[in-house]
């Protein structure tokens, strides 16, 4: 009896194992393995134009990496960038969320159209923004400068001073849909007596967001801060497409800088190291903020 | 009291409308720019509404012709559509099996080993995909996977399968497992279970694994762009970024309209199933 029951169950591990074997198949050899080889790579001389090139040189990459202001600029830009994002596309969504909590005719309709910009492309959305960026007849030209007379002319994607905010505008307009989504459904589920009985109790709107609504979405906000912040700081299209990086090197935020040196100008062995530190940043946000709100947050 | 609250509440209807508006406004000057003749688009000050009289469809004609302008490509707009559809299509449909079954295991037959491989998976989910470009594109070469839709492809799903995976994993564990036992006492073997009884209850999970993998694989851009640097082989979004960046100039109108023709797909299958990717969402589980 006890010898069959032991048999079933390594069956069952056996078929446990089975299913698994494409996944692990597929993981190892594509995503692990590169994995291992770029560590390789960044410890080698590699580079696409001089197929002599990959010998073993230690941390010379990194050390070429720490010293190079490149580097910092990049790194610093990325920090900005996704401070930006995060901040405006929750501090937006939250009070759209906020505003649309309530039912009236129509606000399927006006959820379904919000979603939008979520599956919308970075490519269509770099065309789009280009058009409304442009000098001469961009609709944000109009809306600023004649319109509301708030500032002169602007070229939005080509000026150094205004370039990083435009930027972060297409980014937090494709973010928009998915916090308000997520902040939304937060709020639905804060049950409506509460609300009544701190409404008795005489609280104003700010005091009760700030007393009921906030603490008891406090679990979804962290979750949706987590996947953020951490989903902007390496995004890549939505930058490169818009801006390449330019102009000179004003949006060029960590993982352009990557691609840049790597397929830019063929430095493998160098972008490796830069790869490397990529992934090591983005694990460390990760960590911080696990550390910080706890590990179901993820 | 009833006419303030009355009062207050179309305020909050008409900055309801107003955000709406503000955020598709892009989408619409999309619309309005691929159906009205260039002229019209750039003006000065702009023109907000599309004249009837003056509509066109020939951007939509041109951009499905395949041939823009001065363009030398040889390959446009249809060629580059039909690579994505092989691409997404088969990125999605692997994706889908190969997570319902690793996170079917995960969940079920959870022993030491695969609580370890849990905690790969979770790291290879967070490891951003684009730090990965340099070795995916040597590996490529080596294999001589680039210029090849199937080798794109199966990087597509190498990057979609630890999201998939986490994603599926979430949906199972949130299933009752009553269901499987009396499926096995009725004589189901083990095989018979998953896709009598756990496929279909996994459903509403397995539509939001797959639309996340649809969408991610229709809209990628800088992978194909590594991989493949001939035409044919092209997918959607990277084959029409580089044909509009050649010196064919700025052609708004044809511009839109590809974006448009792009994205309705994506669209369509969105709103088919919206119900399921916004309970997914409202899960906590999709990652945007």
């Amino acid at each position: 009896m006890n010898l069959r029951w032991l048999n079933t169950r390594r069956r069952n591990h056996l078929f446990g194992l089975m299913l698994l074997i494409p996944a692990m198949v597929i993981l190892g050899f594509l995503f692990i393995n590169p994995i291992i080889t770029l560590v390789k790579t960044s410890l080698t001389n590699k580079n696409m134009l001089k197929p002599k090139s990959g010998k073993f040189i230690g941390l010379e990459n990194y050390i070429w990496m720490f010293t190079e202001t490149d580097f910092w600029d990049a790194l610093g830009k990325s920090l900005i960038y996704t401070l930006g994002v995060t901040v405006a596309s929750i501090v937006i969504s939250m009070l759209i969320a906020l505003l649309m909590n309530f039912e009236f005719l129509g606000r399927r309709a006006c959820f379904a159209l919000i979603l939008l910009p979520w599956v919308t492309s970075y490519m269509a959305s770099a065309f789009v923004y280009t058009l409304l960026f442009d000098y001469s007849y961009g609709v944000f030209n109009f809306l600023f400068t004649d319109l509301l007379k708030l500032t002169a002319r602007q070229n939005w994607l080509g000026d150094l001073k205004t370039v990083m905010g435009s930027v972060i505008t297409v980014a937090v307009w494709h973010f928009l849909p998915f916090s308000i989504l997520v902040l939304t459904n937060a709020i639905k589920q804060v049950p409506t007596d509460v609300y009544e009985s701190a409404r008795i109790d005489g609280a104003g709107a700010v005091r009760t967001f700030r007393s009921i609504t906030l603490p008891m979405i406090k679990p979804s906000l962290v979750t949706l801060l987590i996947v953020r912040i951490a989903a902007v700081f390496k995004s890549f299209d939505s930058i490169f497409l818009l801006t390449k990086g330019g102009p000179g090197d004003a949006t060029t935020t960590l993982p352009l800088y990557y691609y840049e040196v790597s397929f830019g100008s063929y430095r493998v062995g160098k972008g490796s190291a830069i790869g490397v530190a990529l992934i090591l940043i983005v694990l460390l946000i990760y960590f911080i903020l696990i550390k910080m709100f706890g590990e179901d947050a993820v | 009291m009833k006419t303030k609250k009355k009062a207050m509440n179309a305020v909050r209807i008409l900055l309801s409308l107003v955000s709406v508006l503000i955020i598709i406004f892009p989408i619409y000057w999309m619309m309005l720019t691929s159906f009205r003749p260039v002229t019209e688009s750039l003006s000065s000050p702009p023109n907000f509404f599309l004249h009837l009289k003056s509509a066109t469809w020939k951007y939509y004609q041109t951009v499905l012709s395949g041939k823009i302008g001065s363009s030398t490509n040889a390959y446009g707009f249809p060629t580059f559509f039909m690579n994505s559809v092989f691409i997404s299509c088969i990125t999605t449909f692997v994706t889908i099996f190969v997570s319902l079954f690793a996170a079917y295991s995960l969940v079920r037959y959870s022993n030491f080993f695969s609580r370890m491989l849990s905690h790969i998976l979770l790291i290879c989910y967070l490891i951003p995909t684009i730090a990965l470009l340099i070795p995916m594109f040597v590996m490529a070469v080596d294999l001589k996977l680039n210029n090849s839709l199937y080798g794109l492809t199966i990087f597509e799903i190498a990057s979609a399968l630890p999201l998939g995976i986490w994603l599926a994993k979430s949906y199972i564990k949130g299933l009752p497992v009553e269901l499987e036992e009396a499926a096995t006492i009725d004589g189901c073997n083990r095989m018979q279970v998953i896709f009598k009884v756990v496929l279909p209850i996994s459903i509403p999970g397995l539509v939001v694994v797959g639309f996340n993998t649809f969408l991610a694989s229709w809209n990628s851009y800088v992978l194909p762009n590594v991989l493949i640097d001939q035409d044919k082989f092209k997918p959607m979004m990277s084959g029409l970024y580089l044909y509009f960046n050649q010196n064919i100039g700025i052609v708004w109108g044809e511009m839109m309209a590809a974006s448009i023709l792009s994205m309705l797909p994506v669209f369509f299958i969105f709103f088919y199933f919206q119900k399921y990717i916004v309970g997914g969402v409202t899960a906590g589980a999709v990652k945007g």
